[in-house]
């Protein structure tokens, strides 16, 4: 059974790899669908934006009131704000924003796919004389690797000003002294990586949700699967390139 | 019987020549050959899940055939490139059997999709003139501007069918036209396929159960069976014919 599962999960990676494979040579042809690249952007941006800005607002301030004993316990509280920032700005904005992206957009790009697949319009798309992929596949994978981000970066903002308000509920802290302690303690290696890896996470996200919904099954219960089915793999993906870029950093000695 | 000859004499713009395609174990065509003449309405028939969807998927290339050939003017498109197969699906214009419009689109910008991006560089004027004419055609020009969730099941393949005509192809398959329609306007759909033939010259394969549409649109009949062409003829050839299997379908 689990060598059944490990040689799926190995046909899956290397099935999407071939469909991913095509974004590329398609993204740079002639005939650039821009427009419908700046809709699905828009679109990709609006949805999301109130989940993640809620979440990452809730996580900075959490995280802020767990670790905060313990500093005051070894007496360091000052370099609260600096702990919190080397967390928030390294792993816990750009992957929760990742996740919670995940969850909302892979599995609405996924489901919107699958359905199109359901009712033939890909099919009348390709006969049309319109590629498909370029359409539909390159212009949502590009706006999820542009917008992811973005998003990250305000989500990490957004995370910082809620750790500031969770600091300030005991003991005040001065907007200013907060703001300075943060950026004093950010390297350029903090950032950098950090930054990075959302492009790819985003990337991720896009062809996962396009490429279970493009080759969903033809009926309408393949639709819900294929979107249930794209959040499991983009969160397990993003996890593996976590690892991967950190690891490679690591081994760099950015670290 | 005279305009049958007629035809005869030309060349087929579409040969398709022992067509065999099966899903895992279960053979949906073996064998089939069918020819399409120009300025022809060439009807399809054969019971439900025969493979009459598969056929016409097959042609266009949706669909890749185990073996066979599918020549249009001579040349093989099961044999073409990716990139080739979509310069010869310009010629085509294709009725699914769902319609098949775009969700996410009005039906003005249904209609607007293939004329925006066959590269023919219209200007606003001669698209907008060109979609009114196209759902003038099916008796749709006051919806243009709703969503697809606010028509009914027949409006979206009226919808599908001035879509599939805008681009005036050369040769449409048709999906059962005329399937979930009520009978006034399945006739108007009738007339219209029969308009657009003398029109544009266009020629058509018709999938359709429709006796009226069979008696009043058909040049030659098709009857698929068993994964093959059982018997192919104009409509009062297969009407005096006395073959049980072939007479059930024109009770
Ligand atoms: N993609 C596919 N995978 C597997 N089987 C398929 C596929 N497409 C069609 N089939 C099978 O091929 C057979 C023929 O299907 P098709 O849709 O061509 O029937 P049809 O003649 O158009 O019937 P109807 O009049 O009901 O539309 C069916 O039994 C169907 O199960
Ligand atoms: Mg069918």
């Amino acid at each position: 059974m689990s060598q059944n599962a490990f040689y799926t999960f190995l046909y899956v990676t290397g099935d999407l790899a071939r469909f991913a494979g095509q974004f590329f040579p398609q993204l740079v042809r002639p005939e650039y669908e821009i427009r419908e690249g700046i809709r699905q952007s828009y679109l990709i941006g609006v949805k999301s934006l109130g989940l993640i800005s809620l979440t990452t607002f809730i996580i900075g301030m959490v995280l802020c009131m767990q670790i905060r004993p313990y500093m005051v316990d070894f007496g360091v509280v000052s370099e609260l704000p600096a702990i919190l920032c080397i967390a928030i700005i390294r792993e816990v904005g750009p992957v929760l924003t990742a996740l919670v992206f995940a969850g909302k957009i892979a599995s609405s790009i996924s489901a919107e796919l699958a359905s199109m697949r359901v009712t033939e319009q890909i099919d009348a798309m390709d006969v049309s004389g319109t590629n498909p992929y370029k359409y539909l596949v390159v212009t949502r994978v590009l706006a999820c690797t542009l917008m992811l981000p973005l998003l990250s970066v305000l989500a990490c903002g957004l995370a910082l000003t809620g750790s500031f308000l969770a600091i300030n509920l005991d003991g005040f802290t001065s907007y200013q002294i907060f703001w300075s302690e943060v950026f004093s303690s950010l390297n350029i290696s903090d950032v950098l990586p950090a930054f990075l890896k959302t492009f790819f996470f985003g990337f991720v996200v896009g062809m996962v949700g396009c490429y279970k919904g493009y080759f969903s099954k033809t009926n309408t219960q393949g639709v819900g699967e294929s979107a249930n089915r794209a959040v499991v793999l983009s969160s397990i993906l993003i996890f593996v390139v976590d690892l991967f870029v950190v690891g490679i950093t690591y081994l760099l000695g950015f670290i | 019987m005279t305009q049958l000859q007629k035809i005869n004499e030309k060349e087929p713009i579409l040969s398709i020549r022992s067509l065999c395609k099966r899903f895992g174990s279960k053979i949906i065509l073996s064998d089939f050959q069918a020819d399409l003449y120009r300025k022809e309405n060439l009807v399809v028939m054969g019971k439900s899940g025969a493979g009459k969807s598969v056929l016409i998927k097959c042609i266009v290339g949706l669909i890749q055939p185990d073996s066979g050939s599918i020549r249009i003017h001579g040349e093989d498109m099961t044999q073409m490139s990716l990139r080739e197969l979509q310069v010869a699906r310009r010629r085509f214009g294709f009725l699914f059997q769902s319609g098949a419009i775009y969700d996410s689109l009005s039906v003005r910008e249904n209609l607007e999709f293939p004329l925006r991006r066959v590269g023919l560089k219209l200007t606003a004027g001669e698209i907008l003139q060109k979609v009114e004419e196209a759902l003038d055609d099916v008796g749709l020009l006051a919806s243009i501007d709703l969503m697809p969730s606010e028509l009914s099941g027949g409006m979206r393949k009226r919808v599908g069918l001035a879509r599939t005509i805008i681009l005036q192809p050369e040769i449409i398959l048709y999906d059962e036209p005329t399937t979930g329609l009520d009978a006034v306007t399945g006739r108007e759909i009738i007339s219209l396929i029969n308009r657009i033939k003398e029109k544009y010259h266009a020629s058509s394969i018709i999938i359709t159960h429709d006796n009226e549409c069979i008696r009043t649109n058909s040049d030659r009949i098709v009857l698929l069976h068993q994964g093959a062409s059982y018997v192919q003829g104009d409509y009062p050839s297969l009407l005096a014919h006395t073959d049980p299997f072939v007479k059930q379908f024109f009770l």
